[in-house]
């Protein structure tokens, strides 16, 4: 019975790829999105397709959630390019997460008029091992909405897919396969967009403390606008750094692990004179505080 | 009693005491529309003695005297040098320029003035009219308050001889002890000359502070002022407001600008003693001052010699003076016809409106004109050169004309024509024939100046208002900087109308009638966003969403422009002369393929560009170490766009070599970008490079230059 399902599921996401490969490639709604949530994989230029590890697989591949094996909170901020405050907070275990984004301009005064942007985003997440050790499957819920300057709401469903092969992995998501957009003024609908991304990564174990991992993606692989990325970490003990350089710029981070907790920092270097942009977040591992806890009670 | 009703009996006074006195002499040195008081002709024509009482022309300023005794005319008087002539010792000079004085004056007086030797001409005291962001950057003013020490204005008097200023209004205040609230006020003083009889009255600094840290209006303050019609707010708004009532960063051009405010009754004698008066206060204070006078009339001839217009000269005749006046928004309003000498003849019709028309004409010294007049009932007067028809009662209303009765004119030589119609219907066509001696120079140029009647046929050109041909003053034409705006009624779209960038139909051309180019440049003038005052009401379409700020248009704004541009240049160089300043504008305006296809006449020498004046002066580093990068901006008129985002831009155009707009999504990523170079604004339609529209959603904008970046800028497309 399993091998039919799995079949079942593979075929599925094969032929979302094939639609959208052939349909046309329309820009859409799902902006707050782009901007990826985990500052350790945004210190990589946002390769997370076959590297996301804990929390940040419920944004970045669902399909890597059945590897994650605690619960972990987390929480990011960054100042965005000088004016956008950009927060995050999620949390995810095996198989399951959830993560919410909020941003908001603050006021955008012009000349003659002022504005506002503030928009928040829920990302739920499912994934499932297809074949254990081999090939997992997830899905991704995303709900948008705006609140200024004008209220409106719309959602997508990304399905993806994750194969594993000893130390390298593959990840593919489909992005917009079936999506509601915003309402435009004249009556109209704007789509999100749909997209097919695909990233390779490898890990090598140096030794016991001490792991570089490097990864590669293929971003919206049918369309004109595509786009490549490549990131590489290193992990010493409780230090990691890591550079990756995408579409908007060269990044580069930092990560500090004591006990349960987690600490990651990046900046990102925006091209053609965007200046600069930073990120922080704070992951808490809860398998490690229930432990104590329960160390304490016995 | 009421105005009318005050004017018909003045007027029935005058007349009765100008008959009683028979023939006065000396009447070549007055002017034609006050020689119908003084009830005279020249033995050259058959005498007419008014048949029906005309009552003085609406134009001229009378007032009751003390206690109601004999009415007094506004008055200006021309003399033959600085001192006072014998006739006016025993009058009170309400200003005095040099050789012009401002008076009032009783019949007997006027005669008196007319025989005195000593002087040369005596003119009425006619009323002008009053004429009615973006703007400020567009001129290059946002980067002299951007560099390092900021130039602003400070230490420079900034004079408008306008409709008030409402004194309570933040963007005219400041914070001097930095308590975070603006209890000082920068208006050093206020002239209102419609309050407390002949002489106004006048409020201090103190008198405004006190007020204002009361809590008092002007209905239970010190301060009676205000200004209902608004205009005078907006117009100091532009020049030296400082844009604290509002979060949308509407920054006059010198907004640290001292100021003092006239409140005029806009009769040309009052306006004199308006700009003497600020000159006084900034004399007292030590500092240099610029007058604006947002306000014109076309009685004149045109050419700089009107009396008033020779004591503007005087007036602005030394160092840290000077003098903006606005060149009129007559050009699309059919007030003035033209022929050349040469042609021989021409004819022009005079459309009546429902008002009582004056017309002067103009036509060299040394030729001679013939004018036949037809009535709308077909009645027909022909009016030789040096002749007069006195008041006739025609068919269809009645007429005076005053043909160089009193042979040329002192004041330049040349030959005028007066001509007054009054209780003609509305719409009811007076043809007038023209027929001279074909000259081979010279042009007869003819003029409505009272009332709301038009001319058909009709050209725009030399439609520059008077004092607007003075020598010595900066006359100022309008450019379009925008066409739509957001109010509180809503957007306001006047792209069919308006094109941005480009001279607006209304803005007067030159040239001057002795040929002179006028005006000297031109500047933002279509929709301004300025200070509102509080006591005048509009419609929301008008006002801005601050609400404490309001929408007009006209030269009038575009002079304010100037004004505050030259309260920067004064406050880099106390000791600039008039001439000077002007040649500093001029010589650094500039041109584009916007105003390119107007005709000198419209444009001047183009359109303002304070930066490069600065830097032409070397007021502002000329290198390119100091303080470019900073200097390099891009703001947008509005952040949120649904269709259209419209970009303005400041950087020093004439030593950028690349200018480009880069438009990046919310994660960076670069989404568009457009060779903006040596352009002022720009239009980007939310297309992507590849064809599709952009998103909604958050997104970045700079300024890319080889002089530096701009900061980024935030926007908001909302499908």
């Amino acid at each position: 019975m399993a091998q039919p399902r799995r079949l079942l599921v593979l075929t599925t996401l094969v032929l979302c790829v094939l639609a959208i490969a052939i349909s046309q490639q329309v820009r859409a709604t799902g902006s707050l999105f782009e901007l990826g949530s985990s500052p350790r994989l945004q210190g990589m230029g946002g390769v997370g397709l076959a590297l996301a590890s804990g929390a940040d697989a419920t944004y970045y591949n669902p399909a890597l959630l059945p590897s994650v094996d605690s619960w972990r909170v987390s929480s990011s901020y960054a100042l965005h390019f000088g004016g956008v405050s950009y927060g995050t907070i999620g949390i995810a275990g095996p198989h399951l997460g959830l993560q919410f984004l909020l941003l908001d301009s603050g006021p955008i005064v012009g000349m003659d008029a002022e504005t506002r942007y503030s928009t928040q985003g829920l990302v739920g997440s499912l994934g499932t091992r297809i074949i254990p050790g081999v090939a997992s499957t997830g899905v991704r819920l995303r709900l948008l909405r705006t609140t200024a300057p004008t209220r409106k709401l719309g959602w997508a469903v990304d399905p993806c897919l994750s194969l594993e092969f000893g130390s390298l992995r593959a990840g593919v998501i489909v992005e917009g396969v079936a999506s509601r957009g915003f309402a435009t003024r004249r009556g109209g609908n704007e789509p999100w967009e749909q997209s097919v991304s695909v990233g390779l990564g490898y890990t090598l174990d140096l030794m016991e403390d001490a792991r570089v991992a490097v990864a590669a993606e293929l971003r919206d692989v049918f369309s004109t606008s595509r786009e490549a990325a490549i990131g590489a970490e290193v992990q010493i003990d409780w230090l990691t750094a890591r550079v990756g350089v995408d579409g908007v710029g060269l990044a580069v981070g930092a990560s500090f692990t004591a006990r349960e907790m987690e600490f990651d920092y990046c900046c990102v270097f925006g091209r053609a004179g965007m200046g600069a942009s930073s990120r922080m977040r704070l992951g808490i591992d809860l398998r490690s505080v229930f432990r104590k806890q329960q160390e304490t009670q016995d | 009693m009421s105005g009318n009703r005050l004017r018909g009996a003045m007027g029935f006074a005058l007349l009765v005491f100008a008959v009683s006195l028979g023939v006065v002499g000396g009447q070549e040195k007055v002017d034609p529309s006050l020689r119908t008081l003084l009830g005279a002709a020249p033995e050259t024509t058959e005498m007419t003695l008014p048949s029906v009482n005309l009552g003085p022309p609406a134009s001229v300023e009378i007032r009751e005297g003390n206690a109601g005794s004999v009415p007094l005319i506004g008055l200006l008087v021309k003399t033959r040098n600085r001192s006072d002539a014998e006739s006016l010792r025993e009058l009170t000079i309400r200003a005095s320029t040099g050789t012009v004085h401002s008076i009032w004056a009783t019949m007997e007086d006027l005669i008196a003035l007319a025989e005195d030797m000593d002087v040369v001409y005596v003119e009425p005291s006619r009323k002008v009219n009053v004429m009615v962001d973006k703007s400020v950057p567009a001129i290059g003013a946002s980067m002299l308050h951007a560099i390092k020490p900021p130039i602003r204005g400070a230490g420079v008097v900034f004079g408008a001889v306008d409709t008030g200023i409402d004194y309570a209004h933040l963007d005219f205040r400041y914070d001097a002890d930095g308590d975070g609230f603006e209890e000082s006020s920068r208006i050093l003083s206020i002239w209102d000359q419609t309050l407390g009889g002949v002489a106004g009255r006048h409020y201090s600094q103190q008198d405004v502070e006190r007020d204002l840290a009361l809590g008092l209006d002007w209905s239970e303050g010190l301060v009676r002022h205000r200004d209902p019609e608004g205009h005078g707010t907006h117009v100091a708004g532009i020049a030296a407001g400082d844009g604290s009532s509002s979060p949308y960063g509407l920054v006059g051009v010198a907004p640290d600008a001292w100021i003092v405010a006239v409140r005029t009754s806009f009769h040309s004698a009052n306006i004199l003693s308006g700009i003497q008066y600020v000159f006084d206060i900034a004399e007292r204070e030590g500092l240099p001052a610029v007058v604006n006078l947002s306000l014109g009339g076309h009685d004149g001839p045109h050419d700089g010699t009107s009396v008033l217009e020779q004591g503007i000269a005087e007036l602005a005749d030394a160092p840290g003076r000077a003098i903006v006046v606005s060149a009129g928004n007559e050009a699309n309003k059919a007030i003035h016809w033209s022929m050349p000498m040469s042609e021989g003849s021409g004819e022009f019709r005079v459309i009546a409106g429902d008002m009582e028309t004056e017309l002067c004409m103009w036509y060299p010294g040394g030729e001679e004109i013939e004018l036949v007049i037809t009535s709308p009932g077909g009645d027909v007067v022909r009016v030789p050169y040096a002749s007069v028809t006195g008041v006739r009662e025609l068919e269809g209303g009645i007429l005076y004309v005053d043909h160089a009765s009193e042979g040329n004119s002192i004041l330049n030589g040349d030959c005028e024509v007066y001509l007054r119609i009054v209780d003609s219907l509305e719409d009811a066509i007076w043809t007038i024939d023209v027929t001279s001696d074909q000259a081979e120079t010279g042009n007869v140029d003819a003029w409505i100046y009272s009332g709301d009647a038009t001319l058909d046929p009709s050209t725009s050109n030399c439609t520059i208002a008077e004092p607007g041909n003075a020598r010595n003053v900066i006359t100022v034409g309008a450019t379009i900087t925008r066409a739509w705006w957001r109010s509180l009624a809503g957007w306001q779209d006047f792209r069919s109308v308006y094109e941005v960038g480009c001279i607006p139909t209304y803005s007067s051309m030159g040239p001057t009638r002795d040929g002179r180019v006028k005006p000297d440049l031109v500047a933002p003038g279509t929709w301004i966003a300025a200070a509102k005052s509080e006591a005048t009401s509009l419609r929301d379409e008008y006002i801005h969403p601050d609400e404490t700020h309001a929408y007009d248009s006209g030269t009038s704004m575009s002079a304010a422009h100037v004004s505050g541009a030259v309260a920067l240049l004064l406050s880099l160089d106390p000791l600039l002369f008039p001439d000077e300043i002007t040649e500093l504008l001029i010589s650094t305006a500039t041109t584009d393929p916007s105003i390119g296809a107007s005709p000198p006449a419209k444009s001047g020498w183009g359109k303002l560009d304070i930066w490069a004046a600065a830097r032409e002066a070397g007021y502002v580093d000329q290198g390119g170490d100091d303080p470019n990068s900073a200097l390099v901006r891009v703001d947008l008129r509005d952040p949120l766009v649904n269709s259209t985002a419209e970009f303005v831009f400041f950087y020093p155009i004439e030593s950028v070599r690349s200018a480009i707009l880069r438009i990046f999504d919310i994660s960076g990523r670069l989404a568009f970008e457009a060779d903006v170079g040596g352009r002022s604004t720009y239009v980007w339609d939310l297309i992507l490079p590849r064809g599709e529209p952009a998103p909604s959603g958050l997104y970045f904008y700079l300024l890319a230059t080889d002089r530096g970046l701009s900061q980024v800028g935030r926007m908001v497309i909302q499908r």
